[in-house]
């Protein structure tokens, strides 16, 4: 008795529908893990640099430097100059700034957010040159 | 080779699963970074206060303003100003400030009272000096000065000794 057999022949189309699945999968996965890892990496680089500032002295030096700057335009009789070097023991002033009633200080690059309010009924100015800033209470 | 429509299962709908799943993911990482950020802030947070300077000068600049060359002349001062005595001198008040002048005769008696700002901050204030205030708290204990000074008042052109009594309260910048 002859059974007849039917030999399993795989053709290039099939053999295409076979592996392409796996293939698609695990190009998928991979493709997926390095976005997952970029968009982590990239939240964590935030979160250290938004850490690195919070942890950095350079708050505290801005601060000290607010509000003594403050403190003497409080004082201030009309028509003093106050006058402040660039580069001091705090480091380097990027910017001193009086906005609506409040002093704002950027050091090392640090900017400056909330400031310090002053209550002198004198207008307050400020302007710079090359080596210091100049804050004139008139 | 023959090209199949839907030859290989794509599976789209695993595909939709995975990107929500990412987007779960990426906001559990983002609320955990945030949580250690907010620790971090309170943890490395430091204030310095000066409210006790700014209560001094802020007192001295009203009594110059109310008594220039130590004699106080309460004709010039409106009703209008008995209450709000910082606009009087041309002090802004965001509403951190408390003043309060009493002027009293040589017997101690007050004969007049200006203010400015919201008494209820002196109450707050003898909270603090009781010690009753957590650790956390102390922070935003307000800055205070308090002097009596002694002046002269005219009446009938006449100088009359009198006293002021100076309360200032600085409370916390936002």
């Amino acid at each position: 008795m002859k059974f007849k057999t039917k030999k399993a022949s795989f053709s290039s189309e099939k053999q295409v529908c076979f592996l392409q699945p796996l293939l698609q999968k695990k190009a998928m996965m991979l493709r997926e893990i390095i976005i997952h890892l970029i968009l982590i990496g990239l939240i964590f680089i935030m979160f250290f640099m938004a850490t690195a500032g919070r942890v950095s002295k350079n708050e505290v030096r801005q601060q000290v430097i607010e509000k003594q700057i403050a403190l003497m335009i409080d004082a201030a009789e009309p028509g003093t100059t106050i006058s402040m070097r660039k580069i001091g023991d705090n480091g380097f002033i990027n910017d001193i700034s009086a906005e609506a009633g409040s002093i704002h200080v950027v050091i090392n690059d640090f900017i400056s957010i909330k400031g310090y309010p002053y209550f002198t009924k004198s207008s307050v100015s400020v302007r710079d040159d090359v080596t210091k800033f100049y804050i004139d209470v008139r | 080779m023959k090209e199949r429509k839907y030859g290989c299962i794509n599976n789209k709908k695993g595909v939709a699963g995975e990107s929500i799943l990412m987007i779960y993911r990426l906001l559990l990482i983002s609320f955990i970074a945030l949580v250690i950020l907010g620790l971090a802030a309170v943890f490395y947070d430091y204030s310095i206060n000066v409210r006790w300077a700014e209560a001094q000068i802020l007192g001295k600049k009203v009594v110059n303003c109310l008594a220039p060359e130590g004699v106080l002349d309460l004709d010039k001062i409106p009703v209008s100003g008995e209450k709000k005595i910082l606009d009087y001198c041309g002090i802004s008040n965001s509403g951190r400030f408390f003043v309060q002048v009493d002027i009293m005769d040589n017997n101690m008696k007050s004969v007049k009272t200006l203010y400015d700002g919201d008494s209820g901050s002196l109450w707050v204030k003898r909270v603090y000096d009781q010690g009753k205030v957590n650790d956390n708290l102390k922070k935003y204990e307000a800055g205070y000065f308090s002097q009596i000074y002694d002046i002269s008042t005219l009446k009938d052109k006449n100088k009359i000794g009198i006293k002021v009594n100076l309360k200032v309260l600085v409370n916390y910048e936002d």
